[in-house]
C-alpha cells in the first residue's frame, strides 16, 4: 500500500476545503474587502460574495466588529444569507499581515437542541390537536343530548299547559258575567303567562327540532312578496294598538322560491313582531320583498332604537338579548337564533343592520327559483 | 373484497412525504378518504404505517438523512387530524385505554396509530405522547381505571425506564390488563414480560385481536 505523500495529503485537503467542505471560507483584505470565498461560502452567500466588504456579509448589531475588527481565534458570527434569515457559524479566525482568514462552521449542537425542540413541539401539537378534535366530538355528542332532552321535556310540558289555556278559557268565560273585572284581570293574567310559556316552549321544540336534524321542510313553489304582504296585513291591528305605522313597500313582481311558507311566514313574523315591539309609538315600521343577484331579500326596516355593534354580532344566538329594552311585550330571547336556522335551512342567509339612535334593518336573502319564472306583474 | 390502494398513488404520497410537501401529502389523503370503500384504517395502515417503515428503511441503509426522517414524522403526525373528523365521532364508546410512551421515549407516531386505530374500533382512547411521566400516568390510571393500558417502547435500551413505570403502575391496575408493544419488541420471543406478567403485543393487528376490535 502507497502512503500518502504529507504534501499530497496537504494538497487534497486544500482541494476538499476549498470546493467540497460546508465550512465557510473567506479571505479580506486590509480594507475588510473579500479577495477570496470557497465554494461554501460562494453557494451560501452568493457567486457575487467576491469584492464585497465585511458589512454586507457580518451582522454587527453592537458595532464590536466596527470598533475592533475582526480579532484572531474563535468567535460567534451570524452571515447575512440573500433571501432567508441570517445564520450563525462558528468562526475560527487568522491575522497574517493585512490579511484575516475566516473558516465558518454551523454549531451542530445548536442545531440539534433545536431539532429537539421543534419536535418535542411538534408532537406536543399533535397529542393536543387529538385531544381538541376529541372534545368536539364529545361537545356535539353533549350537544345532541342536551337537544334530545329539550326536545322531550318541552313536548311533555306542552300537554298540561293546554290543559291549563283551556280551562282558563272555559273559567273567564262562566265567570265573566258575575265577577269583578280585578278578579278577571287575574285570570287574564294566567291566560296570557300560559301563552308566553307555550310560545317559549314552541320556540325550543323548534330549537331541539332544527339542531338535531330532525326539521322537516315541506317546501313549495310560493310567490314571496304575497306570502310578506299578508303577513303585514295580519300585523295590522298590532301596529294600531302600538301607534306604529306599518307599511309595505314591494317592487310588484312574482317573487318565486322554493320554500316552506309555514317557516318563511315564522321568520318574517317574528322580524316584523320585533320591529312592532321596539318601535316607539309615532314611529313606522317598512316591510319590502326586492331581488338582488339572484336571490329574493325581505326587509323589515324601523324607527326603533338601533342597536350598538356589540348587540348586533350577539342577536342571532340563543337566548341572546339586546341592551335595549323593547317598548311592547316581551322577547323569549329564541325568535332570531330560530330565524336565523330556518333561513339557513332554505339555504339563505339573513343579517341586521343598524346604529343606536337610527333604527335597525333586518333582512334575509332566499334563493330565487329561476330568473324565468319569476317575470314581472303588470302594474 | 378490499384491496390495496394502487400503487401509484403510495408512490405519489411517499415521494412528496421525503420532498417535505405537506400540502400535496394532505391532497393525497383526502383523495383517498374520499374513494369509494376507503376509510381511516387504509390511511393509517397502507399510507402512513407504510412509508413510515420504508423511510425508516432508508435511513438504516442511509440513503436519507436523521433529519429527513424526522421531518417525515412530523409531517405524518399532521396528517393524521385529517382522519379526525371521521375518527372522532362522538359515539358513545363502551370500552377505554391509554396508550404512552415511557419516561425517555421520544418516538411516539407508532403508538399514535395505535392509539387512533384502536379509537377508530370504537375504543375511546386517550393517547399521552412520548416521555409521559411515570407518575402522571399512574394517577391518571388509578383515577379512571381504564380497560387496557398499552405501553410504548421503540428500542430495547430503555426497557430498564419501561420497567420502573410498570412497578407502579401495576399496584394501581391489574396485570391482565396492561400490554406492551412498540419495535422494541419486533424479535420478542416470550408472551409476557418478566417478571410483571403483562402481555407483549408485538403488531397493531394482535392489539386489535386482542380488544376484539376490526381488523
Amino acid at each position: 500500500m502507497s502512503e500518502v505523500q504529507p504534501e499530497e495529503f496537504d494538497r487534497s485537503a486544500s482541494e476538499y476545503l476549498l470546493k467540497r467542505s460546508s465550512t465557510l471560507a473567506l479571505l479580506l483584505d486590509g480594507e475588510g474587502r473579500v479577495l477570496r470565498a470557497n465554494q461554501a461560502a460562494r453557494n451560501l452567500l452568493g457567486e457575487s460574495v467576491v469584492g464585497r466588504g465585511w458589512p454586507e456579509i457580518f451582522l454587527d448589531f453592537d458595532g464590536s466588529l466596527a470598533r475592533r475588527g475582526f480579532e484572531p481565534g474563535a468567535r460567534l458570527l451570524s452571515v447575512v444569507v440573500p433571501g432567508r434569515d441570517p445564520l450563525s457559524f462558528r468562526f475560527w479566525i487568522v491575522r497574517e499581515a493585512e490579511h484575516t482568514a475566516l473558516f465558518g462552521e454551523p454549531d451542530y449542537a445548536e442545531s440539534m437542541r433545536w431539532a429537539s425542540v421543534a419536535r418535542e413541539v411538534t408532537q406536543d401539537l399533535s397529542v393536543l390537536t387529538r385531544e381538541l378534535h376529541r372534545k368536539n366530538a364529545d361537545l356535539a355528542e353533549l350537544n345532541a343530548a342536551k337537544n334530545a332532552l329539550l326536545g322531550m321535556a318541552a313536548h311533555d310540558l306542552r300537554n298540561p299547559l293546554t290543559v291549563i289555556t283551556a280551562y282558563t278559557e272555559a273559567l273567564i268565560e262562566e265567570l265573566s258575567p258575575f265577577t269583578r273585572p280585578s278578579t278577571l284581570d287575574l285570570l287574564f293574567t294566567v291566560e296570557a303567562s300560559v301563552k308566553r310559556m307555550q310560545e317559549l316552549l314552541d320556540g325550543l321544540l323548534d330549537v331541539s327540532a332544527i339542531e338535531s336534524g330532525t326539521l322537516k321542510l315541506n317546501r313549495l313553489r310560493c310567490d314571496l312578496r304575497e306570502l310578506v304582504a299578508e303577513e303585514a296585513r295580519l300585523h295590522e291591528p298590532l301596529a294600531s294598538r302600538y301607534h306604529v305605522a306599518l307599511r309595505s313597500r314591494s317592487v310588484p313582481k312574482c317573487y318565486l322560491v322554493e320554500i316552506d311558507p309555514c317557516r318563511i311566514r315564522q321568520v318574517v313574523d317574528n322580524l316584523l313582531g320585533n320591529a312592532l315591539k321596539y318601535t316607539p309609538p309615532g314611529g313606522c315600521v317598512e316591510v319590502g320583498v326586492r331581488d338582488e343577484g339572484g336571490e329574493a331579500i325581505v326587509s323589515v326596516v324601523d324607527t326603533g332604537p338601533g342597536l350598538s355593534p356589540q348587540d348586533q354580532a350577539r342577536l342571532f344566538r340563543p337566548y341572546a338579548r339586546a341592551d335595549v329594552v323593547p317598548t311592547h311585550g316581551r322577547s323569549t330571547g329564541l325568535g332570531l337564533a330560530i330565524a336565523r336556522k330556518l333561513v339557513s335551512a332554505h339555504g339563505g342567509r339573513i343579517w341586521v343592520e343598524s346604529a343606536p339612535s337610527v333604527g335597525s334593518t333586518f333582512a334575509f336573502a332566499l334563493p330565487l327559483a329561476s330568473a324565468e319564472e319569476s317575470k314581472s306583474l303588470p302594474h | 373484497m378490499h384491496t390495496s390502494l394502487p400503487e401509484a398513488v403510495y408512490a405519489g404520497y411517499l415521494s412528496s412525504l421525503l420532498a417535505g410537501e405537506r400540502a400535496e401529502c394532505r391532497r393525497i389523503v383526502s383523495e383517498v378518504l374520499a374513494m369509494p370503500g376507503r376509510g381511516p384504517r387504509d390511511i393509517y395502515l397502507e399510507l402512513f404505517q407504510r412509508s413510515l417503515y420504508d423511510v425508516g428503511q432508508l435511513w438504516e441503509t442511509n440513503q436519507i438523512s436523521v433529519a429527513t426522517e424526522h421531518m417525515v414524522t412530523a409531517i405524518t403526525e399532521g396528517l393524521f387530524a385529517v382522519t379526525y373528523p371521521l375518527l372522532f365521532s362522538g359515539r358513545t364508546a363502551q370500552r377505554t385505554a391509554v396508550i404512552a410512551c415511557v419516561p425517555c421515549e421520544s418516538h411516539q407516531v407508532g403508538a399514535h396509530i395505535v392509539a387512533d386505530l384502536l379509537e377508530l374500533g370504537g375504543v375511546r382512547t386517550t393517547f399521552m405522547g412520548a416521555n409521559t411521566p411515570a407518575d402522571a400516568l399512574v394517577s391518571w390510571v388509578a383515577e379512571r381505571q381504564p380497560d387496557l393500558v398499552g405501553l410504548s417502547l421503540s428500542i430495547e435500551a430503555h426497557l430498564p425506564e419501561l420497567r420502573a413505570t410498570l412497578a407502579p403502575l401495576l399496584r394501581v391496575v391489574a396485570a391482565e390488563r396492561v400490554v406492551v408493544g412498540g419495535r422494541a419488541f419486533l424479535g420478542w420471543r416470550e408472551p409476557r414480560l418478566a417478571p410483571f406478567g403483562v402481555r407483549v403485543l408485538r403488531t397493531v393487528a394482535a392489539l386489535e385481536q386482542e380488544l376484539g376490535v376490526a381488523a
